[in-house]
């Protein structure tokens, strides 16, 4: 129970994190980016790919993850969203369409097997009965530390102002299409360390529409690749209280 | 105030977050009365439409047609009981035709008879050529209609709705003379039916001869009211209205 | 009766003609590929109803399918209702039940619509799985469930008369007043309702029948099958497979989800020598990617262009 506790407590930030990744896009651009959770699968792979696979430096990979992501991201709005000129319908079906291809592509890349991450920080640390990785707690903090920055930047800069004002009035949300987006590829950037809990012995994570109602995140794949958009029941130990910052924290939705 | 009162607001008050739009307003309209709607920009004037319609609800206060309170009813029920707007900007149904957007003004609102019964179609050419929209364009849609058919179409939805209270927002704005008169002409021959309407317009010179009484309004509030004249030489208006527009 | 109303009759008649001698002609491996498209069809002829027409994009189809199928494979497998009584009463919980679900949300706005659909179809995959597991069969659904026929040529016929009467049902329906209501909430809901009528009134009638199609499609799918899992139902493919047969083909019309439907699943059959498992989606949805940024109106519009276009060709030549 304790165990579980903390764990969810820690998770939280993680998941809050991501939760705010989603609604950015969805409160700035009125749109729902289905195609979200595939963002935060690819991070995954290019950690697993060049940090486990081909050995590159972990610090290496983590800056790749983010910028393959806005990459992505990026690509994903000139060619999808501006087009179809803030049709909500059209981008959201097309967001759904691009997380069934991305998902494909990941499966031929990398066939559909669960993939075993190996924590990036080792070792652990018992409390009581409970014990917690020192991968979950530098996880942890990081996110907390992330959601500060974000929250600072939203607040303290132009961009970020720009944003805020864009969710406010509909009419300028395309202009920020990109920016949200990198947002979200920052944050997913980091799922690496959320692939890293579960008793480090699997950890791929796919977490995606994030920020619906409490419900977002498989930890533990317990689905493999199917699994990327489940919610993990496991996890409603931590959910009410990712849930309030999930909403508490919805830093733009002003409505 | 008095009974045949078509339409009355009491003490209204619309708030968007610190701005208020309609600040404690009252007043009221006859059966068979025309009243002009005057102010500058951002006065509130489409506001009030807005609340009349129950797009959106008044923070508080109460709205009555016909003396009975329409506040807790929806959009679609309010017109049914016979009010019915234009839109500033016209908002047609931009993938049907001229003749298929009267349509649906025209449906009723139960679903057997939507299923059942065909569309009336000489009932949608008879409003269509009402309102001064040509043949040609019946079949056409929205997208190609100049600014002035898009008006006498919006015009023609909502005469479609069978109404005794038309509330017309900015009727003239982007018309030629030609197109104003024309729909100068449709509005006088249905006061002389005996439609009630309420008539908002930037255009003072086209809104005088149609209009029995005018308001004019400034950030929410009633400045003057009573005559044209009386209105548009009242000190007030002198200075927010024709001041600054 | 009109002019193009008798053109189109003919042409329903000439398809219906064809559909019905196409077992002489082609392979029982075939038929079995068009029997999942004439499903698909009717699951696709179900989200256009609803999310096509009105532009309330549901994401949660999976969900109301999966109560018709999940309903009459418990009544007849587990309590041994005969299948004539299990259908109707599927269909009728996939109704009424999908309804009480979906009613607060038809109050929601767009994208907040598509959103709770999506949690539904989420929350039936949790739930099929942990809730009374000894009558949904939990993570690995059930087997062995009644077929109403054998053989591939009669569930042919089955299935072909099903989605051709729900089809022509739903053709002559959007054909109505009703039908114009609908496309014109998706056009402009606001606008409507400043017509005097009721969209929330609407939009229930079209997720009433919307449900309807999906219950009785379910239903008979689960009677084909003769077994259900979870896993294939509330799948993101699945999902993305039911709402691009609409999109593909052409929304708002009967024949695009149709012609779609088709289209989608001999794509997938003829991508099958060449990728076998789920990499086929990356062909599939770089295809319906393509079509429906370049083309919206769908396939069948496309296709009537281009003959539009040859015919003026030929005609200016000569
Ligand atoms: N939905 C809304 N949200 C926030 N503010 C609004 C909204 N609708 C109107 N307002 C504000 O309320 C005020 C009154 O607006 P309204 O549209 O009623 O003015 P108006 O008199 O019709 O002006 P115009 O002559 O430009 O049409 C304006 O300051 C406007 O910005
Ligand atoms: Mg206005």
């Amino acid at each position: 129970m304790l165990q579980i506790l903390i764990q969810g407590l820690l998770l939280s930030g993680l998941y809050a994190l991501i939760a705010v990744g989603f609604t950015l896009i969805f409160s700035v651009g009125r749109v729902l980016n289905l195609a979200y959770g595939a963002y935060l699968v690819i991070g995954g792979y290019v950690y697993f790919y060049f940090a486990q696979s081909l050995g590159l430096p972990k610090p290496l990979v983590m800056a790749m993850a983010v910028v393959c992501g806005c990459l992505v991201g990026v690509l994903k709005y000139r060619l999808i969203v501006k087009p179809l000129k803030g049709n909500h319908v059209a981008v959201e079906i097309s967001t759904l369409i691009l997380a069934v291809v991305i998902q494909a592509g990941i499966v031929l890349l990398f066939k559909d097997s669960p993939k075993i991450l190996h924590p990036i920080v080792s070792g652990v640390w018992r409390v009581g009965g409970a014990t917690i990785t020192f991968n979950i707690l530098t996880a942890a903090v990081s996110s907390w530390l992330i959601f500060g920055g974000l929250y600072l930047f939203v607040r303290k800069t132009h961009t970020g102002r720009a944003m805020e004002a864009v969710s406010m009035d509909t009419k300028g949300a395309v202009i920020s299409g990109i920016r949200p987006d990198r947002i979200n590829l920052i944050t997913w950037g980091y799922i690496w360390r959320l692939g890293c809990n579960c008793r480090g012995i699997f950890c791929e994570l796919y977490p995606a529409f994030p920020g619906y109602v409490g419900c977002a995140v498989n930890h533990c794949g317990c689905g493999g690749y199917r699994g990327w958009y489940r919610f993990d029941l496991g996890y409603l130990a931590g959910g009410p209280y990712y849930w309030i910052h999930g909403n508490y924290f919805n830093l733009f939705d002003r409505r | 105030m008095s009974d045949n009162a078509h339409l009355q607001l009491d003490h209204v008050v619309k708030h968007f977050g610190g701005l208020t739009a309609t600040n404690d307003l009252s007043f009221d309209v006859k059966h068979g009365e025309s009243l002009g709607l005057i102010g500058p920009n951002g006065a509130g004037k489409t506001t009030i439409f807005n609340l009349i319609m129950g797009e959106y609800r008044q923070d508080s206060g109460d709205i009555l047609y016909q003396n009975q309170s329409i506040t807790k009813l929806p959009t679609h029920a309010r017109i049914l009981k016979g009010v019915t707007r234009t839109y500033q900007v016209p908002r047609p149904f931009s993938e049907m035709s001229v003749l298929e957007n009267i349509q649906i003004g025209l449906m009723p609102n139960q679903l057997r008879e939507m299923i059942f019964q065909g569309p009336d179609r000489q009932k949608e050419e008879e409003i269509a050529r009402n309102v001064g929209l040509s043949e040609q364009d019946f079949n056409r849609p929205p997208t190609e209609l100049s600014i002035g058919d898009l008006r006498k179409l919006e015009l023609a939805r909502a005469l479609a709705t069978n109404p005794s209270l038309m509330l017309l927002d900015e009727v003239f704005a982007g018309l030629t003379l030609a197109e104003i008169a024309q729909i100068a002409e449709l509005i006088n021959k249905k006061r002389q039916e005996g439609m009630t309407f309420i008539i908002i317009s930037h255009d003072l010179r086209s809104l005088e001869p149609l209009i029995d009484r005018a308001i004019a309004m400034s950030f929410g509030s009633i400045v003057a009211q009573g005559t044209f004249s009386e209105v548009i030489s009242d000190q007030h208006v002198q200075k927010t209205y024709l001041g600054d527009s | 009766m009109t002019n193009p109303t008798k053109k189109y009759l003919l042409l329903w008649a000439i398809f219906i003609a064809v559909m019905l001698l196409l077992p002489e002609f082609v392979s029982k491996g075939t038929l079995r590929t068009i029997i999942f498209a004439n499903f698909l069809a009717i699951f696709a002829i179900s989200w256009d109803v609803l999310s096509g027409r009105t532009g309330y994009i549901s994401f949660g189809h999976p969900f109301l399918i999966g109560i018709g199928a999940y309903t009459s494979a418990i009544l007849s497998y587990r309590f041994d209702m005969p299948i004539e009584l299990s259908i109707p009463l599927a269909v009728l919980t996939t109704t009424i039940g999908g309804t009480l679900f979906f009613l607060p949300a038809l109050r929601l706005k767009g994208s907040y619509f598509a959103l709770v659909t999506l949690a539904f179809m989420e929350l039936m995959y949790q739930l099929v799985q942990v809730i009374r597991p000894d009558l949904t069969g939990g993570t690995r659904g059930m087997s062995g469930i009644e077929t109403i026929t054998r053989g591939a040529v009669n569930n042919y016929y089955l299935s072909f008369a099903l989605m051709v009467t729900i089809a022509i049902s739903m053709w002559l329906l959007m054909r109505t007043r009703f039908g114009s209501a609908l496309s014109a909430i998706g056009m402009n809901e606001e606008s409507v309702r400043g017509s005097g009528l009721s969209t929330t009134k609407l939009k229930l009638a079209a997720f009433m029948t919307s449900a309807f199609i999906a219950g009785l499609g379910g239903a008979f799918y689960v009677h084909y099958l003769g077994s259900i899992a979870p896993r294939a139902l509330f799948d993101i493919n699945f999902l993305f497979t039911i709402i691009v047969s609409a999109l593909i083909g052409g929304a708002a019309t009967i024949i695009g989800p149709m012609f779609g439907a088709l289209f989608l699943t001999i794509l997938l059959e003829a991508l099958r020598p060449i990728l076998p498992g789920v990499e086929r989606y990356l062909i599939y949805g770089s295809i319906a990617l393509i079509v429906y940024m370049f083309k919206p109106q769908g396939l069948v519009v496309l296709v009537l262009d281009t003959l539009d276009k040859l015919r003026s060709i030929i005609s200016s030549r000569s």
